[in-house]
């Protein structure tokens, strides 16, 4: 049953938070491997059996609909949660390998925490599941990254999205009276302001994937550690911003500014991030960016398919991690050296690894090109091969500048890095099969690797690397600023302005100041009469008197 | 029978505000016994109230368990005390949260009499207040709780705000005058003291139904920081450092809030009605005003109180929306925002009392020096600006939804000045967790002691088994 | 004759505690608290018999007593009793003896009760006279220390106003045959409601006791009677007096000013409007503790003047509630006063005051309770008045008066927070004397029963409308 399994995960998550020593804290991290591979190969099974059945949790129950927490893996979820089980489980093996954190154990509690609240994600039928879920990845991420400065944008941009998500679902519940997901499309009856709610929720989507315009807070998290990277951007708000697309885009059909915005920010997106990815010194931007053109792809795969998943964009995005790994991999072998223009020719740094590493990306690339074509034939759309041409020859131009680095080095001054045999054995293991279950070896197949080993040996992409040292292609990021310039640093001023302006505003004070100007005036006009001399007393008793008398004749007055 | 029930939510308090005052002045046993008397007092209150909630029908509308005294025979005039599920869920938030901030404070104020019994004293009228059921003990609670008010602002605001004490006590006589005079002319009209439900019922006509229902509302916005009316209550909040008055200052908006919620007819009379856009645009305006000045203040407690104002001030608009459905959902949501608000304050002051400890002028860093100061603050900033983990998340999702349906421009006003105070209170703790500005090692002594952080966890384990089931607690 | 002595011992009682005094300050050299306790002594005494006899009088023609005459009896021995347990500090202080004060205050007694129960014009007159004389003599206690210009200016004004009450009675008695006692003068001024000179005649006899309350515009030395007297004769003018004749007043209104309510309402809401103006605007003005409260006092008697005009039973009734209401609540801040001492100086300035919440932080409470009662502010006793009086003010649809009392009260209630502000806010100027345990108590019980009141604990409201209404029948 389903349900077993989520309560095992929270169980085996729940093992992360208490404080052990280093050598608990390892065997602790390995048992948590063990367990979640146990549990994924059971969930396969089941899925297999046809026995997972799903679960549903009533919560609450409200005027415009209850609210549950319901867990049905249909197969079109199925085909979202597996691959993201395989990534998950996939991390925390490469935790417990390669020895990201500190304490291996607390950091696989939170990706297993951020799996469950992806499954939450995919199997939402209700608002607030949606929501939730959203929400709890965001502040697992922070969790995650654990780095102030690279995590800042990072929150402040998901809560802004966070925040137009809650805005548009509270206005579209209010409008259709219902919580349920698959009654958005009724909003296209009922609903106002359609434009409004889908630029808005288009926004909040495009934060989350981190599409061309709104990926700086993605770039500041290059700051944090690699693995720390990487897993942001693999299985934190990126896929979460497409999970919320097929959610969501009937939503977004309402308006018909949605497909041209979009067409637009996804080619941008792609386009920024294969140039960048090309252009940027630092391996961490680097991935970010080569992340960022593979979501871009994504989404135009995904338009393409009428934003229908299928299990071949599965695939892709598992490729995808794998090409995280293996990057993090060329940047520990490469003595963990941040700048690609600082690293050391391949001939001269763990030879026999750097080798085998190139090996394993060939494969690798070899068959994400197989499954390009693949996506291409079921969309029979030849945009896709090209999607696919320009992440390859990208790749190779990145490998090339790694590998056929001017910069050489003595050979005593390197430490030696550990093998982790273990960890190239399974990859090559899932690779190679993977490579066969798809039929990647076929003769064309042989051509593209090898065009790919041409294209990674070639003296010509050299010259690309002098962009490495221009500073604004480096420091400068176009669309922060642009942002700084035209909203933050405008509202800055607006509010300090208003914080010393609040005096000067209208406000109770003038009206206060008014009316004690009126009350000295009264106090000065009260020493002017209230004499106390023998002839103001007398006055005034006869003033009494003269009143009784007037008061006499105005009651005798018609 | 719940007789004398509710009257001894009102007494307990008082009576420990009596013995607090009545202890000897020695230095040794009197600061200690003090703070013992309003402990006990807080829970056996506390505990009384979740009594009372499990005698009432949480299913019944209305109001439920009613108790009732007369007072006086000329005029005939018989008091009403009375509860329902809302009032009773603001009463338990108020006493929980008194009773977490005297734990918080335990032996650390200067004059800690004063403090205690002004406290005691303030906690038993506003019981009074959400516990009257008529009109005349409902006015008698709203004018007697600028008594404690008053005292401890002049005792503990700052010295130069002299000033905005007049003006504050001026605002609070003009508020009780106005509300006095309304409810006057409703006993006069109904020729009797009417429950509190039924005063949304009462026609009048011609210029005494404008009047009253003006002076009605005046009452009340004397209460909350309305522009062009804010200016004193920002004021006195960012004069006073006691963390407990700071709580005390930011709980005057709720009178107001609370008024309109109980006084306020579902259909206004149509002369009013015609005013309430206006109202509308002067909420929000006064919402991103504030919500956009707390940007650039530095200081947490100003961003503290620019948060209860743009959330009293989205539950007023809550209210004036032509739907009487979300009376419940601001009663949830003030629950869990009353005990928020009622944490953050005392975090921030602990983090600005070690501030000064530590002889640092700006809080950058800080909280790299205190863990579990850090963890808290960071759980409950989350908390106040909408985690789903809190009934506030769920419930302010219900009313924002029922401004979206009202008005769109209004709605998305709201949300921009939600989105800022949120965005203001994140940088604020990034700044105070940015490592770049502590020195490196752990300061002992700095962060705060055990039990408070054991009390920041249980609050927000009861804020999260709220969110999961609202009335939980209830037996 | 015996009866009548024995319905004479409330008054005989008293004249009994003269004696003693006399006999002590001449025969022995005793000091102020002896004197007060003798005082007291003689005050419990007579209300016993005037419990006793409330309902008998030693002379029918001339006085008459009731349940409504025994309230006010009443009550100035209450406010009389407390002023004398205070008084004794302050003349302990100046190193005095106090006899002369509390002679004076037990004969402005007896004149106090024989002007409550007076029926007769001419008794009337004579007691006036004779609280004049009284006043003129409290006036005159300044030990040198203060000027008593006040004394001899204060009996130059009553002798006029003495001499305008004198002429309205002589023209009762020359025109309208020889008629002393109030209600047949009632009885025959029914008949001559348009008569101009009859009002008149009745004007000049009213006109006293608006002088008397410090009512505008009849209200010139009342700010000096207050401001410049020694503070237990402050205390007196305060609250004793204005007690006296409030009683004096409604009583005056039943018998007298009945026949020309029409005319009579409109001068008593101009009396009543001016005097709030004035009051407050008056009580902002000033910088002395004793002359705000005064003004202060003005305001509030003016808004009694205020439902006097209604001439209605219920508006009378509330007239009476608020007037209790406020004197206690004065009187509570007179005992705070007789607290506030530096190096064996009574305080009597605002400034006086600066940092009095740091260093006297009960007596400050008490200050600050007595001006949240006079305030309005619920649950203190001034609640209830301000329930009256709006209640009044609606029923009889008199907004634009409502309007002008809610408006000066906002003003007058500025003025008191300044005392709170600078009690809590302003830097601490003088060290302030030790306090004085019995004035501490006294503080305690009388804050208290401002605190109580309201609730009406055992029906004290029902009870002091069954007495009051007696007066209707």
């Amino acid at each position: 049953m389903v349900i077993n399994t989520v309560a095992y995960m929270l169980c085996v998550s729940l093992l992360g938070f208490f404080r052990t020593k280093l050598r608990t804290d390892k065997i602790v991290a390995w048992f948590m491997f063990i367990a979640i591979s146990f549990l994924f190969y059971n969930y396969i099974d089941q899925i297999l059996l046809g026995l997972n059945k799903g679960f549903s949790f009533f919560w609450n129950e409200t005027k415009i609909g209850n609210i549950t927490i319901d867990f049905h893996p249909s197969s079109i979820n199925n085909e979202q949660i597996v691959p993201l089980f395989f990534v998950t489980l996939f991390i925390v093996l490469n935790n417990n390998i390669f020895r990201y954190e500190e304490r291996r154990s607390l950091f696989n509690s939170l990706i297993v925490l951020n799996f469950i609240s992806l499954c939450l994600l995919i199997c939402a039928k209700n608002y607030v599941q949606l929501i939730t879920s959203v929400f709890i990845s965001d502040i697992i991420g922070y969790m995650v990254l654990k780095d102030v400065d690279s995590s800042r944008r990072y929150v402040i941009y998901n809560f802004i999205s966070d925040m137009c998500l809650f805005m548009i679902l509270s206005m579209v519940s209010g409008r259709i009276q219902s919580l349920d997901i698959s009654k958005l499309f009724t909003f296209d009856q009922v609903g106002q302001h359609k434009d409004f709610v889908g630029l808005v929720t288009l926004i909040a989507i495009f934060i989350k994937i981190g599409a061309f315009s709104f990926h700086s807070y993605l770039s500041d998290i290059s700051k944090a550690r690699f693995q720390r990277v990487s897993t942001i951007n693999m299985i934190f708000c990126p896929i979460y911003g497409i999970l919320l697309l097929l959610k969501l885009h009937n939503l977004l059909n309402v308006s018909d500014l949605f497909l041209p915005i979009y067409k637009i920010i996804s080619a941008l997106t792609f386009v920024t991030g294969v140039i960048f990815f090309i252009l940027k010194d630092d391996i961490r931007k680097k991935l970010v960016y080569f992340n960022m053109a593979g979501f871009g792809a994504l989404m135009i795969m995904l338009y393409e398919k009428s934003f229908d998943w299928n299990i071949l964009f599965s695939y892709y995005y598992i490729i995808l991690y794998f090409y995280n790994v293996l990057f993090f991999k060329l940047y520990l072998y490469q003595n963990r050296i941040d700048n690609v223009s600082d690293m050391i020719n391949a001939k001269e740094i763990n030879k026999e690894i750097m080798l085998s590493l190139l090996l394993i990306i060939t494969i690798l690339t070899n068959l994400f090109i197989t499954i390009m074509l693949k996506i291409a034939y079921i969309e029979s759309n030849t945009l896709v091969l090209y999607l696919g041409a320009i992440i390859f020859v990208s790749l190779a131009i990145v490998l090339n500048h790694i590998y056929r680095s001017p910069k050489s080095r003595r050979l005593d001054y390197l430490n030696k890095n550990s093998l982790r045999a273990f960890s190239f054995i399974i990859n090559s293991l899932i690779l190679i099969l993977a490579s066969y279950h798809f039929g990647a070896y076929k003769i064309s197949n042989l051509i593209i690797v090898s065009l790919f080993i041409i294209l990674v040996a070639n003296p010509f992409f050299i010259y690309l690397r002098k962009f490495y040292n221009s500073s604004i292609i480096q420091e400068t990021e176009l669309s922060s600023n642009v942002y700084y310039y035209l909203f933050v640093l405008p509202i800055k001023n607006i509010s300090r302005i208003l914080w010393l302006m609040v005096d000067a505003l209208f406000s109770e004070k003038i009206i206060t100041i008014i009316i004690n100007r009126i009350n000295k005036w009264a106090i000065m006009l009260f020493f002017k009469l209230n004499k106390r001399s023998y002839p103001a007393i007398i006055v005034f008793i006869i003033l009494g008197i003269l009143a009784f008398v007037a008061s006499f004749y105005i009651r005798e007055m018609p | 029978m719940s007789s004398y029930l509710l009257l001894l939510i009102i007494l307990i308090p008082l009576t420990g505000a009596f013995f607090t005052l009545s202890t000897k002045n020695d230095k040794n046993y009197s600061s200690g016994n003090i703070y013992n008397v309003s402990i006990w007092t807080m829970l056996l209150n506390t505990f009384l109230i979740l009594y009372v909630f499990s005698l009432i029908d949480t299913s019944k509308q209305g109001i439920d368990i009613v108790e009732k005294y007369s007072w006086l025979s000329s005029p005939k005039i018989d008091l009403l005390l009375g509860v329902d599920v809302f009032s009773m869920l603001l009463l338990l938030s108020i006493n929980l949260s008194f009773f977490i901030a005297e734990i918080f404070i335990y032996r650390k104020s200067e004059r800690s009499k004063t403090l205690i019994a002004s406290e005691l004293l303030f906690v038993s009228l506003i019981n009074g207040y959400f516990i009257a059921a008529d009109i005349i003990s409902f006015y008698i609670f709203f004018a007697a709780v600028s008594i404690p008010l008053i005292i401890l602002i002049s005792t503990y605001a700052n010295i130069s705000k002299k000033n905005i004490l007049v003006r504050f006590s001026l605002y609070s006589i003009i508020g009780a005058l106005l509300l006095m005079v309304a409810t006057i002319m409703i006993f006069i009209h109904k020729e009797n003291n009417i429950p509190l439900n039924m005063a949304g019922n009462v026609n009048m006509v011609g210029a005494l139904e404008y009047f009253v229902w003006l002076s009605i509302f005046f009452a009340f916005i004397s209460r909350l920081p309305v522009w062009p009316f804010h200016y004193w209550i920002s004021a006195i909040s960012s004069s006073i450092k006691n963390p407990l008055v700071f709580l005390v200052s930011n709980l005057i908006p709720l009178m107001g809030l609370y008024g309109f919620i109980r006084f306020w007819p579902n259909t206004v009379p149509k002369t009013i009605a015609v005013y309430a856009p206006v109202f509308e645009i002067i909420c929000v305006i006064t919402m991103i005003f504030i919500a956009l000045i707390s940007l650039s203040n530095k200081d947490m407690r100003y961003k503290l109180f620019a948060y209860t104002t743009v959330y009293y001030l989205l539950y007023l608009i809550g209210v004036f929306m032509p739907t009487n459905t979300l009376k419940q959902n601001i009663g949830y949501s003030l629950f869990s925002y009353i005990i928020i608000v009622t944490i953050l304050s005392f975090i921030i002051s602990h983090i600005e009392e070690q501030k000064k400890k530590l002889d640092i002028y700006s809080s950058s860093g800080i909280l790299c020096y205190m863990p579990k100061a850090s963890k808290c603050i960071s759980l409950f900033i989350l908390a106040s600006i909408g985690l789903p983990i809190t009934p506030l998340f769920w419930n302010n999702f219900i009313i924002i939804s029922e401004i979206f349906n009202y008005n769109l421009m209004l709605g998305i006003f709201v949300m921009l000045s939600i989105m800022i105070i949120g965005i203001s209170f994140l940088e604020e703790l990034y700044k105070q967790k940015d490592k770049t500005y502590a020195t490196s090692s752990l300061i002992q002594g700095v962060d705060m002691p055990n039990h408070q952080f054991v009390i920041c966890l249980i609050c927000m384990t009861i804020l999260c088994l709220s969110f999961f089931k609202p009335l939980w607690f209830v037996f | 004759m015996l009866q009548d002595m024995l319905y004479s011992l409330p008054e005989i009682s008293l004249i009994f505690g003269i004696i003693n005094l006399v006999i002590l300050h001449i025969f022995s050299n005793e000091n102020p608290k002896v004197f007060a306790k003798v005082t007291r002594l003689w005050i419990i005494v007579s209300v016993f018999f005037s419990i006793m006899f409330y309902d008998k009088t030693f002379n029918n023609t001339y006085f008459e007593s009731s349940s409504y005459t025994l309230l006010f009896k009443l009550l100035i021995a209450f406010f009389s009793y407390i002023m004398v347990i205070l008084s004794p500090s302050w003349f302990v202080t100046e190193n005095k003896t106090g006899c002369k004060y509390l002679i004076l205050i037990l004969s402005s007694l007896v004149i106090n009760n024989l002007l409550i129960s007076s029926s007769d014009i001419i008794v009337y007159i004579c007691c006036y006279a004779m609280t004049i004389y009284i006043n003129y003599r409290l006036l005159d206690i300044s030990y040198d220390k203060y000027p008593s210009e006040i004394s001899r200016k204060y009996l130059a004004i009553s002798s006029i106003i003495l001499l305008l009450m004198v002429s309205g009675f002589a023209y009762f008695i020359i025109n309208g045959g020889f008629l002393t006692n109030f209600n047949q003068i009632k009885e025959f001024l029914m008949s001559s409601k348009s008569d101009i000179k009859y009002y008149i005649a009745v004007s000049l006899i009213i006109i006293p006791v608006f002088y008397t309350l410090g009512l505008a515009p009849f209200h010139s030395l009342i700010e000096d009677k207050i401001g410049k007297s020694i503070l237990p004769v402050s205390h007196y003018f305060s609250i004793i007096l204005p007690i006296t004749f409030w009683g004096v007043l409604l009583k005056l209104k039943q018998t007298l000013l009945l026949p020309f309510e029409e005319s009579i309402s409109s001068v008593l809401i101009f009396i009543a409007v001016f005097s709030i103006l004035l009051g407050a605007i008056g009580a902002n003005a000033r910088i002395n503790l004793y002359r705000i409260f005064a003004y202060g006092s003005m305001y509030h008697f003016g808004v009694c003047v205020l439902m006097l005009s209604f001439f209605t039973h219920q508006a009378d009734f509330g007239l009476i509630i608020y007037l209790l209401m406020y004197l206690l609540a004065l009187n509570g801040a007179y005992t705070v006063f007789y607290n506030l001492k530096s190096r064996g100086e009574f305080l009597s300035a605002i400034t006086s005051l600066s940092g009095l919440a740091k260093t006297r932080p009960f007596t400050t409470r008490a200050l600050l309770i007595s001006i949240f009662s006079i305030i309005g502010i619920p649950p203190f006793a001034g609640f209830l008045a301000k329930f009256y009086l709006l209640n009044e003010l609606i029923l009889h649809k008199k907004y634009i008066l409502l309007a002008i009392t809610l408006l000066f009260f906002l003003v007058l209630a500025k003025s008191y927070l300044e005392i709170i502000k600078t009690a809590y806010f302003e830097q601490k100027m003088k060290n302030y004397d030790t306090e004085n345990k019995i004035i501490l108590l006294t503080t305690l019980a009388s804050i208290t029963l401002i605190a109580i009141i309201s609730f009406n604990p055992f029906g004290i409201i029902e009870k002091i409308k069954d007495m009051f209404y007696v007066i209707y029948s």
